[in-house]
Formats: C-alpha cells, sequence, structure tokens
C-alpha cells in the first residue's frame, strides 16, 4: 500500500468533515474520489499531504507516518499536488516555477533542473511557453505547467483537487488528456473531480463520498452502472442527466 | 518683489532645515521597516504570545501622539537615565517607532492579500516555511505594498515637524527661528509649507507612478 487511511477525523471548529474515514491505495493506482460539494472529498485528499491537520486517526503515505512526520517538507516532496486554482507563481516565468522547488531544496543542480523541466514542458505540449509569466496562458495551459510543476520534482503520487472545475469548458480535454497519459505510464494517482466520463475511463476505482463518509466504494464499472446506495444513484443521475441537456 | 527677494535670504537655513527633515525621515522609515516585518511577521505567526506581543505595541503606539512620545523620549526618559538625549536621534527613535506600528499593519495587510494558494502551492512542493514566505510569498507581497510604503513615507516626512518640539533643527523649527527674528510669519510660514509641498507632491507622483508600473496587467514579459 503507498497510502492508507485509517478512521480519519477532520473537523472545522464545530463542523465534523470527516467522520472516520479508512482508505488504501495501491501503487499505480488511480483514485478518484466523487461525491457532492461539502462532502468532504477536498479535505479528504488535503489531508493526505498534511494540508489539513487531523485530529483522530492515521495516515501512512510511502512508508511514513505523515501525522506525526518531523519532516513533513521532505515527504511532500513525493507527494505532488494539483489544485483547482492552479495557483502558479505570478512572479516567476513558467521555467522558473517548474525550477524553484528543485534548486531551493537543491534536489538537482541547475543544468538537470531545466532538462527535466524542457523534457516536461514538451509532455504537456508547452515547450514555445518557457519563458513566458503564468498571466499570459489561458486556463488550460496553467493547469497543464501546474502538472508539470508537480512532476518536476519525481514524486511518487499525485493528488488531484479538481483540477479541471475552473476550466472553460473548451479547455478541460486538453487537461484530461495529460493527466490520462500519466495514468498510462503507471503513476499513482488520487483525483478529485466532477468529471465523470474522465472517471469511468482512467479509475481504476472509484470512491463516492457523502457527508463526511464514504458511501460507495467500488471499480468504475461497478460504481457508475450498479451503484448499492441510493445516495449515490441520486448523484449520479443527476450529474449525468445535467451533462447530457 | 521684496516677497522673493526675503525667500531668496531664508532659503538657505531652511534648505539645511528640509535636509534634516528628509534624513530623518528616511532613516526612521528604514528602521521603521524593519521593525514592521518583524511585528508583521509575528503577528501572522502560529504562536499566540508573538500575535499578542504585536498587537499590543500596535495599540499603544498608534494610542500616543506623536508628539507625546517625542516629549516623553527626549525630556522625560532622559531626565530618568541622566543622559543628554540628542535632539536627532530621540527625533528619529520616536519616528521609528511610530511609523514601525504603521508598516507593520501595512506588512500584514500585504501578506494576507496574497491568495492562500500560493502557500500552500509552495509547501506541497516540500517548501519550508521560510523558503516559501522568502521565494514565494513576500517577492508578491512587498510589491503590493509598495505604495502603502510611498504613503507612510510621505506621512512620517511631514510627522518630522512636529519634532520641532523637541529642538530638531527641521524644516519648521528653522521656520520659527527666522520668524522669532524677523516677525514675519505670513511669508515665512508660506515659504515652509511650499517647500514641504513641492517634496511631498513629488513624491505622491512617484507613488502613483510606481502603482501603475506595478499593476498585475502591466506585469513582466508579454509574448
Amino acid at each position: 500500500m503507498i497510502i492508507t487511511a485509517n478512521e480519519i477525523r477532520k473537523s472545522f471548529g464545530h463542523l465534523e468533515v470527516l467522520k472516520g474515514i479508512s482508505l488504501e491505495v495501491t501503487e499505480g493506482e488511480v483514485l478518484c474520489i466523487i461525491g457532492p460539494s461539502g462532502s468532504g472529498k477536498s479535505t479528504l485528499l488535503r489531508c493526505l499531504n498534511r494540508l489539513e491537520e487531523i485530529q483522530s486517526g492515521d495516515i501512512t503515505v510511502i512508508g511514513e507516518n505523515i501525522v506525526q512526520a518531523k519532516n513533513i517538507n521532505k515527504l511532500r516532496e513525493n507527494i505532488g499536488m494539483v489544485f483547482q486554482s492552479f495557483n502558479l507563481f505570478p512572479n516567476y516565468t513558467v521555467m522558473q516555477n517548474m525550477m524553484l522547488a528543485p534548486l531551493e531544496l537543491q534536489k538537482m543542480t541547475r543544468k538537470e533542473a531545466e532538462e527535466k523541466a524542457v523534457a516536461l514542458l514538451k509532455k504537456v505540449g508547452l515547450e514555445d511557453k518557457k519563458n513566458v509569466y503564468p498571466h499570459t496562458l489561458s486556463g488550460g495551459q496553467k493547469q497543464r505547467v501546474a502538472i508539470a510543476r508537480a512532476l518536476q520534482m519525481n514524486p511518487k503520487i499525485m493528488l488531484f483537487d479538481e483540477p479541471t472545475s475552473a476550466l472553460d469548458p473548451e479547455m478541460v480535454e486538453e487537461v484530461l488528456k495529460v493527466m490520462k497519459d500519466l495514468a498510462q505510464e503507471g503513476m499513482t494517482m488520487v483525483i478529485v473531480t466532477h468529471e465523470m466520463g474522465f472517471a469511468r475511463d482512467v479509475a481504476d476505482r472509484v470512491i463516492f463520498m457523502d457527508d463526511g463518509y464514504i458511501v460507495e466504494e467500488g471499480t468504475a464499472q461497478e460504481v457508475f452502472t450498479a451503484p448499492k446506495s441510493s445516495r449515490c444513484n441520486d448523484f449520479l443521475s443527476k450529474v449525468l442527466s445535467a451533462r447530457t441537456h | 518683489m521684496y516677497y522673493f527677494q526675503l525667500f531668496r535670504e531664508c532659503f538657505p537655513s531652511l534648505l539645511s532645515g528640509l535636509y534634516l527633515t528628509i534624513v530623518m525621515a528616511i532613516a526612521s522609515i528604514f528602521f521603521a521597516f524593519i521593525i514592521g516585518v518583524v511585528l508583521g511577521l509575528f503577528s501572522i505567526s502560529n504562536s499566540k504570545a508573538l500575535r499578542s506581543f504585536s498587537t499590543a505595541y500596535i495599540y499603544a503606539v498608534r494610542g500616543v501622539p506623536l508628539m507625546i512620545l517625542a516629549l516623553f523620549l527626549y525630556f522625560g526618559v532622559s531626565s530618568i537615565l541622566e543622559i543628554r538625549f540628542n535632539p536627532v536621534v530621540a527625533a528619529i527613535l520616536s519616528l521609528t517607532i511610530n511609523a514601525s506600528a504603521y508598516m507593520a499593519e501595512i506588512f500584514r495587510g500585504g501578506i494576507q492579500a496574497i491568495d492562500v494558494g500560493q502557500t500552500e502551492a509552495a509547501r506541497s512542493l516540500g517548501l519550508g516555511y521560510l523558503k516559501t514566505m522568502q521565494k514565494v510569498i513576500l517577492p508578491q507581497a512587498i510589491k503590493i505594498m509598495i505604495p502603502a510604503f510611498l504613503n507612510q513615507f510621505i506621512t512620517t516626512l511631514k510627522d518630522t515637524s512636529i519634532l520641532s518640539v523637541i529642538s530638531v533643527r527641521e524644516l519648521t523649527l528653522n521656520g520659527q527661528i527666522i520668524i522669532a527674528r524677523n516677525y514675519l510669519p505670513f511669508e515665512v510660514y508660506s515659504y515652509v509649507a511650499v517647500m514641504y509641498l513641492v517634496i511631498i507632491t513629488g513624491l505622491s507622483l512617484l507613488s502613483k507612478k510606481l502603482e501603475r508600473k506595478l499593476s498585475y496587467d502591466n506585469h513582466g514579459k508579454r509574448n
């Protein structure tokens, strides 16, 4: 298991958003987390690299207890994260965005970092944008740079927090394409998403969350075509019918 | 005509006053910047003690008029310690303490204006708190703060006139000294006012220009 979460609970003030979640992810697996807004899926994802502290339970990532880890920064180098709002650094060019962390953390020489960054930009189809500032990029381009920036650190796991939710519809595909390629290369991925089509095509396993619980779990096939719970069924029929209108 | 002739006579003395005014303003804004950065970092830190300290400092300083602060330091503290303060040192100290509280607030506001996603992205790449601040947050925040810093500089520059009460030979006091000699307050105070006005208007225009230059749309290279 590359990720193991055991009975985790998380509250914001009096509001409990994760009510005892247990979860396992094997190496190379693509796990999609779906569910309505406010179900706790983003919070769950953010607990996996300790952007959120949990109140109880345990999380082990790549063999390290992430809740008690003394050096969380070292662990985070192995866990790439992609955000809904891209979060590129506006004061740096695309290349500088990608090279900042590996150089500051002395993981690579400047030459290595540069070569790696160029290769990754080529992979996401943005080689020609390496010297521009993020504000000149479209949403889809920004998100592809953000993915490349996360990959630059050679992570063993990639976390995606609604990576296409802030994009104009015509840009969703280009980002999903990059993620699909990544999945095919065997990257371990945990993806919070509203893209049901993508989840169906790419996910090895799908988790449906509602109200702080994991309500349903199974292969994409199982969850999408024969959901066992009525809540999951309702959610899927709403989401899927909204898509066809 | 005699108005301009008198101005020419007063000018050297007023100019040396203006010089001291500017030097004091620059020196105190420099020290206030450093203290302000530290206090600003305190006020956004996770430690409750540091946050309280910074809050208390800011409230105390903002609640005491600069003139009282200067009189207290120059006459009060020196009488207890039985030392004689150099008035310029006391003046710079007072201005620094006063401005640092406002600088701290500018600093806190600037940092908090940066989207929390920036911190999260940097931290999730494995960068530590200090590196995140230094490489990602501060470069963006300071840019936002520059107009406010210049504004504070202008305020501090004007505040130097208050320090005439502790016999600092800045622009205002030099004007008063001339008036004591020639009994022409209308003329001399108008010279003093215009000299402040010229410097401060210049700074305001500079601030406007910087603000425009640093605004986000014009940021960086275009492709």
